[in-house]
């Protein structure tokens, strides 16, 4: 007696049927067109160099003005040859580092640039 | 020359070049569309509409796309994520008991090939969903095993297991339709 042939479809044949393409890619039909229209507005590209510049040239020439100020314009000059020690001495004073650390974030903030959205994938 | 995903990515980031992105959505409509079919059972509008929220997807997070898979991949990954969560919050509807009739079981099938073709599709509409988003990654995306982990966010093994038991119910089904028994 003939044994009926189960299973015709071994892996080879299987695969190939599987791999055939079941229809043509899809057509366009207007589908790239709405995905464009549906675009978040395109914000207006800030010129960073520019902003980079100005605050920090803003930033120094406060940080001047304030060491200016405090040494009534002389001291900070008058020790020019020893400008990084005299620099660190004026560290210890509490006002000043509220001033430096408030030009750090200013300038950190004038830096960076705009984070695109997060990509939320959840 | 026609230029390739990255330097039409690297022309979105840089420029805001849109026409770069359209031409990015132009090549990969048909591969997002497809997949996005075969997850929703056909439903074209919804997979349309869910096509469309991943290529805005892909657009407001382009600036985070490292390169490591290709773009592709990537938003195939993007796709199944969109789709996996409007699955979530339509579960009462219960998407899973789609309107496919099962074949009827004794109906022999013809032995022509565009006939194995339908019986094939019917029979992948037996499997379970995760069982069809393997073989269409498998064989219609042409994505690696470890690709298609990273798309559907499941461990290497698991996609092994949905490809193997995918395909022994495929044999299973088909040879229980061979019109010689």
């Amino acid at each position: 007696m003939e044994s009926p042939d189960l299973n015709p479809f071994g892996d080879d044949r299987l695969d190939a049927l599987l791999r055939t393409p079941p229809a043509a890619p899809l057509a366009d039909d207007g589908f790239s067109a709405r995905v464009l229209a549906a675009l978040p507005p395109q914000k207006k590209r800030r010129q960073s160099w520019i902003r980079i510049c100005v605050l920090t040239t803003a930033a120094l020439a406060g940080l001047a003005v304030a060491l200016w100020q405090k040494d009534g314009g002389t001291d900070l000059l008058a020790q020019s040859d020893h400008a990084v020690t005299a620099l660190y001495d004026h560290l210890s004073d509490p006002s000043l580092l509220v001033a430096l650390l408030a030009t750090a974030v200013t300038l950190f903030f004038a830096t960076t640039e705009d984070d695109p959205p997060a990509l939320q994938l959840e | 020359m026609t230029p390739s995903d990255p330097e039409l990515i690297t022309r979105v980031i840089v420029n805001g070049d849109r026409a770069a992105f359209g031409e990015l959505v132009l090549r990969h409509q048909s591969a997002v569309r497809l997949f996005l079919r075969q997850l929703t059972r056909g439903d074209a509008a919804l997979a349309d509409d869910l096509a469309q929220e991943t290529f805005l997807q892909a657009y407001r997070g382009l600036g985070r796309f490292r390169g490591e898979s290709a773009f592709s991949t990537w938003l195939l990954g993007i796709a199944h994520n969109h789709w996996r969560n409007a699955r979530r919050r339509q579960r009462e509807i219960a998407w899973e008991a789609a309107e496919f009739p099962a074949p009827e079981e004794n109906v022999p099938s013809p032995a022509a090939a565009a006939e194995l073709k339908q019986d094939l599709a019917a029979a992948l509409k037996q499997l379970d969903s995760d069982e069809q988003t393997a073989l269409h990654l498998f064989y219609q995306q042409g994505l690696t095993h470890p690709e298609i982990a990273a798309v559907a966010g499941w461990p290497l093994g698991t996609v092994k297991t949905h490809l193997a038991r995918g395909k022994e119910k495929l044999r299973h089904l088909l040879a229980s339709w061979n019109p010689r028994t």
